[in-house]
């Protein structure tokens, strides 16, 4: 049986009638997970795990000692997010697909890195010619380095200049800079380039060990993910307490990095940002490793992770000091963000996998961008809509829920005041049109203070088939006296057919109240008409301020409006 | 005592109308005086809490550790930064334009490129210093110690202690 399994999709194809097969019997929904047997899972867990060796070649997976948990996780993923059985075994093919199509992209993404470094390298090029002496000859010696990187088992003290060396053209005025200026500067560079400048004179060797930032990214290794963990490990070790400020690590399947991401909390970083290899699946974050709890974590970024409620916990509870947090392309089975001192959010492209509420009282930004809409046979993750709730954001200034498919609610904890009292600018998705804008004006109602407001229509969805005209909600006022600026970007064609449908009618009670909205922009494709209407109910007053274009003469006066 | 926090605020309203307007003098450590718009001078955040804190606006400001030639250039910087609020994506190219322009020049002349930096981080203007420390950090990159050393006339003076410490490192690593 193994052996004609090995061809890819072939092999696909065959694996899942056997497992339909396996399941038929209860698979008219209900609860397929139960009915799924765990042989089979067993058998797809061990499918991934030859895929995945077949993928990264024999010398690679040597060193993947978790290569076989990973493939498990791979499996587990999929089976916790899928919602019928096809579904999980669609999600797998895929994967599968990818695996057996695509080459790993470390050894490119290098090159890229590479070739802009050469560009770059034109600086010190130009500078090098203006040098008397030798400059014919490190010229050629730079083009020549430019295109490795150092070479992997090179030693430091190879690179020592022969003692009869000495003097050199210039002053080295770049060694007299103050340390924090010499630290700003080796904070732009990679760890492996800060650890080399050790060798280049005394005053170096003590900047690069008292360096504040480690930036390490398994790119830079090739490959060779076992040097890559000796590196990270030792740097780490080798610390002296209270030294660092800044961790950055991207890396790449390797289950140490949870107590890497420990260890530099324990000594006290301040920015904490880890990557994992984002053509690789989520990293788990394994709460048996590590902790987040900090007094002094301030900034923590996170792409492609997994984090379940109880490596998150610290977060909420145990970071005192925690003000900024984002979230790239995550897994999120995390029931509430509500710490206390958080002031700015960002949850980019993540997939909810259980309904999330935020209730951060001193929050002053938010974004929450979902995954777009793709073709649903290409998309990477599974677009779960869970919903997102969002509490009384007393500071909150700035929100960004310009996602399109997401479903966001609100909740209220203190009767009293206004849920987003400071609430100055806002853009939203196509959700808040759903239910006869009912969204829409709930954030208004609550929101007096807005100056901005944007509309971002730009997926067509096909909620709005067969409500051609959507009626007026008499008694469904709001204040919004502050509001300045109303920017609607939309796809062509669904500005067109909302223009058509009279939309924008609903927009007349922005101005309820005499208030001067000053600027409106809207894409150019928006039907004059509809423009028309929505000036027509700007107050007389504020007309004038608005900037001059084309149906100026159309609507009289002095009517302007700026088109995007 | 009512009043009187009222009448400062209705100064302080006043000033703010006025303040984009509002001319400011620098002052080099060679006693040249130059004049720029509040909106350059706000760049620096040195001198932007200074003018917060209601500071001699009139008497200008004087800075002892930069010089005319290195303040003549990073004015020129904070006005092009400053004067300008980039709405477009043209005039977004332009400035990012005139940013590569600006430290390409610098870049040639190493000891002026200190200079502009010390004053960009005593004036803490965060875009000017995260250009030239930038700028430094591309030549750093890339090279083998040695080409380095020759980059910015760095002078090797490890002694053999060092070396030996730096072997022990290194076989760590």
């Amino acid at each position: 049986m193994v052996s004609n399994l090995l061809g890819g999709k072939a092999f696909l194809s065959q694996e899942k009638q056997n497992i339909i097969v396996l399941a038929t019997e209860g698979s008219g929904g209900g609860d397929w997970r139960s009915q799924l047997q765990p042989e089979a899972r067993g058998r797809i867990t061990a499918k991934i795990l030859e895929s995945l060796n077949k993928k990264l070649g024999a010398d690679f997976a040597k060193g993947l000692v978790d290569l076989q948990r990973v493939s498990a996780r791979i499996e587990g993923r999929f089976f916790s997010i899928s919602c019928t059985q096809s579904d999980y075994l669609r999600r797998l093919s895929l994967r599968m697909l990818k695996l057996e199509t695509e080459p790993i992209q470390l050894g490119h993404q290098q090159a890229v890195d590479q070739s802009s470094e050469s560009k770059v390298g034109q600086y010190p090029t130009s500078m090098l010619q203006q040098q008397t002496s030798c400059d014919q000859q490190s010229l050629c010696i730079q083009v020549d380095t430019k295109l490795q990187e150092m070479p992997p088992n090179e030693h430091l003290l190879d690179q020592v200049p022969p003692r009869s060396q000495k003097k050199l053209c210039m002053d080295d005025r770049l060694s007299d800079l103050p340390d924090t200026i010499l630290h700003h500067i080796m904070s732009l560079l990679s760890a492996q380039e800060v650890a080399r400048t050790c060798i280049l004179s005394k005053r170096w060797k003590e900047l690069s060990a008292s360096a504040p930032c480690l930036d390490i990214c398994v790119d830079k290794f090739g490959m060779d993910r076992v040097r890559f963990s000796e590196f990270v490990a030792h740097l780490l070790l080798s610390r002296a307490p209270n030294s660092l400020h800044t961790f950055r690590l991207h890396s790449f399947a390797i289950d140490h990095a949870s107590s890497w991401i420990n260890r530099a909390i324990e000594l006290k970083a301040q920015v904490l940002e880890f990557t994992e290899y984002i053509r690789w699946g989520p990293f788990y974050l394994d709460p048996q490793l590590m902790a987040f709890a900090s007094q002094y974590l301030k900034c923590l970024k996170l792409t492609n992770v997994t984090l379940d409620s109880n490596a998150f916990e610290p977060l909420n509870h145990a970071c005192p000091a925690l003000e900024n947090l984002q979230l790239s392309q995550c897994f999120l089975e995390v029931p509430e963000i509500c710490s206390a001192s958080l002031k700015k959010l960002d949850i980019m492209e993540c997939s909810l996998l259980m309904n999330l509420q935020i209730q951060t009282p001193r929050l002053v930004s938010l974004r929450f961008r979902c995954l777009q809409y793709k073709c649903s046979s290409c998309s990477r993750y599974p677009v779960i809509t869970a919903a997102v709730i969002l509490c009384d954001l007393l500071n909150a200034e700035n929100i960004d829920l310009s996602c399109s498919g997401r479903q966001v609610t609100f909740g209220r904890e203190i009767q009293k005041f206004p849920m987003y009292g400071k609430l100055t600018s806002i853009s939203l998705g196509e959700w808040c049109l759903s239910d006869k804008f009912s969204r829409l004006f709930c954030l208004l109602r609550h929101s007096p203070e807005l100056k901005e407001l944007t509309l971002k229509l730009e997926v067509e969805r096909q909620d709005h088939n067969g409500e051609d005209e959507i009626p007026l909600m008499v008694g469904r006022s709001f204040s919004a006296e502050n509001l300045k600026k109303i920017c609607i970007s939309t796809m062509q064609e669904l500005s067109r057919k909302i223009a058509r449908r009279q939309s924008w009618g609903t927009l007349s009670r922005f101005n309820k109240k005499d208030t001067a909205v000053s600027t409106i922009t809207m894409p150019q494709e928006v039907k004059p008409e509809a423009m028309a209407y929505l000036v027509a109910c700007t107050p007389i007053r504020s007309r004038s301020s608005l900037c001059k274009s084309h149906l100026g003469a159309r609507l009289g006066g002095n009517t302007e409006i700026g088109l995007a | 005592m009512a009043s009187g926090s009222g009448a400062a605020a209705a100064a302080a309203d006043a000033e703010e109308k006025e303040s984009g307007s509002r001319m400011i003098t620098l002052t080099s450590n060679e006693g040249k005086a130059f004049v720029v718009t509040e909106a350059s001078a706000r760049q620096s955040a040195t001198i932007r809490s200074m003018v917060d804190d209601g500071g001699c606006v009139d008497k200008g400001f004087p800075l002892p550790n930069v010089d005319s030639k290195t303040l003549a250039r990073v004015i020129q910087y904070s006005d092009e930064h400053g004067n300008k609020e980039p709405h477009t994506v043209d005039e977004r190219a332009a400035l990012a334009k005139f940013d590569r322009d600006f430290i390409a020049e610098l870049d040639a002349d190493k000891a002026f490129l200190y200079d502009v930096t010390m004053a960009a981080n005593y004036l803490h203007i965060q875009g000017l210093l995260a250009l030239t420390t930038q700028c430094v950090a591309d030549t750093i990159k890339g090279k083998t110690p040695e080409e380095i050393r020759t980059a910015f006339g760095i002078e090797y003076d490890l002694t053999a202690q060092d070396e030996k410490e730096i072997k022990e490192e290194d076989t760590h690593a």
